[in-house]
């Protein structure tokens, strides 16, 4: 498939590429997506445009926040081209553990069910880190927009998962 | 402050965006309301668990579908790249020889000024052998070939049009693109003319 030293070259740095971000472009679209075959679509066709745009690359910006543009866009276009399947409910086999870990398990079985605005922003900032400035330009929203659609998202979050978050000691940190 | 706060503004609060005099307010109530408080605990072990959530990986096979999709596009652009360049002038010259003198005899002044107009040569072996046939026989034949013609010519746009959905801004497949459609044009055009 790599027919010269310098394609060779190229090929080590973008599977070195691919090692480093994988994990997170995956992790994005499958929050965004809800769908794990849509997932892997999205992470492929994110990857194939890396690859393509990686000479034009200036590094105006950190790397991984220009694969990340690239990957929220790649979720975006997915969306608009294909409806949203069933999501998976909550009472689908998930056991409500009681510790600080069964937390991240019911935000990821409600994530499915939380608005598109407010599900974009939540895992951009609260689980993948981004700030609302940069969310803001990928997804052509203000600051303030942004801040206002995460405190939603964490509101909704709270409502779908009180009754199971009620009376464990470790949320009132006793 | 009467009511208990929105979990709007417990997140708000915990991220230090509300401004300060509702802050202060929020915070005497949080002193006093332990309903509120219940919720802001909530509210705050939902953002405290966030970052933390597993990173999930993409399954193995998808490193080899991303190498096989590049090195796919690659052999792509190639052909694309030797259909528009090499295949497509000479076909385009020697089957427009073909269909009008084929349909109409010998290959008319117009009709050879025409297509050196368009920078291709004519190729006078094919001419001379369609001009050769009878006028039926060389129609019957120019219909096959003329249809083979465009059909290749619509390849072509079809494959033009893939390239560009993937890079719209793509100079060189643009042009390609524009020449393609131009020529298919010219052809349906002298086709129905009747080669005038």
């Amino acid at each position: 498939m790599v027919t010269t030293e310098r394609e060779a070259g190229a090929n080590v740095g973008f599977e070195r590429l691919y090692e480093m971000y994988r994990g997170r472009v995956y992790s994005t679209a499958y929050r965004m997506l809800s769908n794990r075959a849509d997932a892997e679509d999205v992470t492929q066709d994110v990857f194939v445009k890396v690859f393509k745009k990686l000479k034009s690359f200036r590094g105006d910006s950190a790397v991984s926040t220009w694969i990340y543009r690239i990957a929220v866009n790649a979720c975006l276009d997915f969306r608009r081209r294909r409806r949203l399947r069933q999501a998976v409910s909550l009472d689908e086999g998930m056991e409500v553990g009681s510790t600080p870990l069964s937390v991240m398990r019911l935000i990821e079985s409600a994530l499915p069910r939380m608005a598109e605005g407010y599900r974009q922003v939540f895992v951009l900032h609260d689980i993948q880190g981004l700030k609302h400035e940069e969310i803001g330009k990928m997804l052509g929203i203000t600051d303030g927009a942004s801040k206002s659609q995460l405190h939603r998202a964490r509101a909704f979050l709270r409502r779908e998962l009180s009754p199971y978050l009620a009376d464990r000691h470790w949320v009132r940190g006793e | 402050m009467e009511q208990h706060c929105s979990e709007e503004t417990l997140s708000a609060y915990l991220d230090g965006d509300l401004e300060s005099e509702v802050s202060g307010r929020t915070a005497e109530h949080l002193a006093e309301c332990e309903v509120c408080r219940e919720s802001l605990a909530q509210v705050r072990a939902i953002r405290d668990a966030a970052p933390g959530m597993e990173q999930l990986l993409p399954p193995e096979r998808t490193w080899g579908a991303i190498q096989e999709r590049i090195h796919g596009e690659r052999t792509r652009r190639s052909r694309l790249t030797r259909l528009f360049w090499v295949g497509v002038p000479a076909l385009a010259a020697a089957l427009l020889v073909v269909a009008v003198s084929g349909r109409f005899g010998k290959p008319t002044a117009d009709a050879l000024r025409s297509i050196t107009h368009l920078g291709h040569t004519p190729v006078p072996s094919t001419a001379a052998a369609v001009s050769d046939l009878s006028r039926d026989r060389a129609a019957e034949q120019t219909a096959q070939e003329y249809g083979e013609y465009v059909r290749g010519i619509d390849h072509a746009i079809d494959e033009c049009r893939d390239a560009l959905d993937e890079n719209p801004g793509n100079a060189r497949v643009l042009a390609a693109y524009a020449g393609a459609s131009s020529d298919r044009r010219r052809a349906m055009d002298r086709l129905v003319s009747g080669g005038e």
